[in-house]
């Protein structure tokens, strides 16, 4: 049986909970054209 | 110019508290396992520039820490146009570019698995009604990286949310300061 992937947690200041799912789109969303700037390869 | 010396029960005249040039801000712990970290009121009118640095940040994947300035909690989708050079460690040629066109985000370090992770970047008027920029110089033990960016607009950001472009963080501290107006 395949892992489930683990949620994408999100902190505000002391907070730290579960993205919203609108916040996974926005996050994702923000890195998704991030140009290689110097990744290991 | 003379800068005080105190000692303990010396009388602190508003002049000399006055010439602090940085000040502390605000600290954030940072949590386990998070893709990103927001610290939110920390920027105001306070301050026109600051200084954010990290320390004992642990990272799960190699690669860089970008920052959005943000209103409340909420930052930037997109604005930011800057570059980032950067040299493999241990070379000493082969510079390479990458450009940030109209990102969310203004690059501020290097993320690497290997070592607990520590850098620092500027920021200038992100509270301002004006452009905010930022600059930074970091390294790791895959590259040396350098760069600086620019959000062209006149938002009065009061916050920063801190991430890696790949994977999460865990532990460390998060420092702003601000530069005495």
């Amino acid at each position: 049986m395949a892992e489930e992937p683990k949620p994408l947690m999100i902190q505000i200041d002391d907070e730290v909970r579960e993205m919203t799912p609108e916040e996974v789109a926005t996050h994702k969303a923000s890195i998704a054209d991030a140009p290689q700037l110097g990744t290991p390869e | 110019m003379t800068y005080p010396v105190f000692t303990n029960g010396t009388v602190l005249p508003a002049s000399d508290l006055n010439a602090i040039g940085l000040w502390l801000v605000k600290t954030q712990t940072i949590g386990t396992g998070v893709s990103s970290v927001t610290l939110t009121s920390c920027f105001s009118s306070d301050y026109d520039n600051y200084l954010i640095s990290w320390s004992g940040v642990t990272c799960s994947a190699a690669g860089v820490f970008v920052g959005a300035t943000c209103v409340g909690s909420t930052p930037t989708a997109s604005g930011w146009y800057g570059n980032t050079y950067y040299v493999a460690n241990g070379a000493l040629a082969g510079l390479s570019a990458a450009n940030d066109s109209n990102t969310a985000f203004f690059a501020m370090g290097s993320t690497s698995t290997t070592y607990t992770n520590s850098g620092q970047c500027a920021l200038q008027s992100p509270y301002l009604a004006s452009e905010t920029r930022s600059q930074y110089t970091n390294a790791d033990n895959n590259y040396w990286r350098f760069g600086a960016a620019q959000l062209a607009n006149t938002t009065q950001y009061d916050g920063l949310k801190f991430y890696p472009l790949s994977g999460t963080m865990t532990g460390g501290t998060i420092r702003v300061y601000g530069y005495r107006n």
